[in-house]
């Protein structure tokens, strides 16, 4: 074998996936070849190089450190009660509320069950879950006229909640399964997160 | 006992005290937040790294670090398979490729549409640009040097060449991320190494002389 059958199995022994046979045979032709052993030798020079320089990248931000770690919080643990979060979370919270009420036709029924009629499926699907965290609202009763895809996200917006309960029209749907590509909507986000939401406060 | 031998022999007994990366995300689905804080802090690093090299882009490669965690996060209750370390690349190396979708369009040494692989672009019809020690000793800065040489690969071998090198992946799984033979990806790391001896010689002979 020569020289460029040997340059694959350099990289393959450099990952761990040579064969045995294919490591006696690179063993063999290394000691007796300076050309492919100068190869062997470059590879750690680089590995070392790409290790050293990434030394001087930047690394990420404090700030989106703690966003995925609330992110992480939210998944898993059991809710956190908005009056247990910082006053003025909480007033920014219930203030862009109050303001996003007046402009969407929603409305609280009773202290534990939220319905809406609204066919704004989407900012339902951004409000209602934030009425619900402010109200600790356990219930949430489901009467909006929407498609099944905003259903959808809906209730899963509401299962990432983790502890809500959610009644929709059964009728509509089984069980709710999130789309590949669905994000948290900047609205929740913001308000879970902290940052006084842009959009309607 | 030496020294050496003492250290090596703690340092394999720290290896076996560490709870592997796949315990640690099952722990995590379980409700262990802790358990997620240290893979944070464990791929902090060299996936921000693994961003930042295949994006060269700052702004967006703190995005593509904050939604690669969400999706971690979101999809951490299936995680099934053998490598944590493996799918988080994964997971990112699929979003840096379709933000390079949104991204790229203008015409660019990159282009390999009319080679064959991936294996020659542009770049390889031009006389190589070289990083002369000069240019080190100016700057004195390894990673602006190696940031100009991975521009100068095709992003078919500038891929393969960060996810092996950064990401440490197979070439099984370089192969299988990249729908490619394995035999492929071998070779684009071939033609990747070949480049980058190349622009980052001089660094080398740098750090000899320094010796």
């Amino acid at each position: 074998m020569n020289c460029a059958d040997m340059e694959p199995l350099v990289l393959l022994q450099d990952s761990g996936e040579i064969s045995e046979a294919q490591k006696q045979e690179l063993v063999k032709h290394l000691s007796a070849c300076s050309a492919c052993r100068q190869q062997n030798t470059d590879l750690a020079f680089l590995r070392k190089t790409l290790s050293d320089g990434a030394q001087n990248l930047p690394e990420p931000s404090q700030q989106i450190l703690a966003h995925i770690r609330t992110a992480a919080q939210h998944r898993y643990s059991p809710k956190m009660s908005i009056w247990t979060r910082p006053w003025p979370i909480a007033l920014a919270a219930a203030a862009s509320l109050a303001l996003c009420l007046t402009s969407l036709r929603f409305f609280v029924s009773s202290s534990s069950v939220i319905s809406t009629r609204s066919t704004q499926s989407k900012d339902a699907i951004e409000i209602i879950p934030l009425i619900a965290m402010i109200t600790g609202t356990e219930s949430i009763q489901l009467t909006m006229e929407g498609n099944e895809t905003d259903l959808t996200v809906l209730a899963n917006e509401l299962l990432r909640l983790q502890d809500m309960t959610l009644e929709w029209p059964k009728e509509k749907m089984d069980t709710p399964t999130l789309p590949e590509d669905y994000q948290p909507t900047t609205l929740l986000w913001n308000n879970i997160r902290g940052p006084q939401p842009e959009r309607c406060g | 006992m030496s020294s050496v031998m003492q250290l090596e022999q703690d340092k394999k007994r720290n290896s076996e005290l560490e709870v592997s990366d796949e315990k640690l995300i099952s722990l995590y689905v379980q409700g262990d937040i802790k358990a997620l804080d240290e893979l944070i802090v464990r791929y902090k690093k060299p996936l921000y790294s693994f961003l930042w090299r295949l994006t060269e882009s700052g702004s967006d490669v703190d995005e593509l670090f904050q939604e690669t965690w969400l999706r971690v996060i979101r999809k951490s209750a299936d995680f099934e398979q053998n490598r944590f370390k493996g799918w988080i690349f994964k997971i990112a190396y699929h979003l840096v490729i379709d933000w390079s979708r949104t991204k790229r369009g203008h015409l660019s040494l990159d282009r390999t549409s009319e080679y064959a692989d991936g294996l020659q672009t542009l770049a390889d019809t031009l006389p190589a640009p070289g990083l002369g020690p000069d240019d080190h000793a100016a700057n004195g800065d390894i990673q602006k040097a190696i940031s100009q040489a991975l521009a100068c690969l095709p992003a078919e071998q500038k891929e393969v060449f960060v996810l092996r090198m950064d990401a440490n992946m197979s070439f099984k799984d370089i192969a299988e991320l990249q729908k490619i033979s394995i035999n492929t990806a071998l070779a684009r790391m071939q033609y990747a190494l070949k480049t980058m001896r190349k622009l980052l010689g001089p660094l080398r002979e740098d750090s000899e002389r320094t010796l």
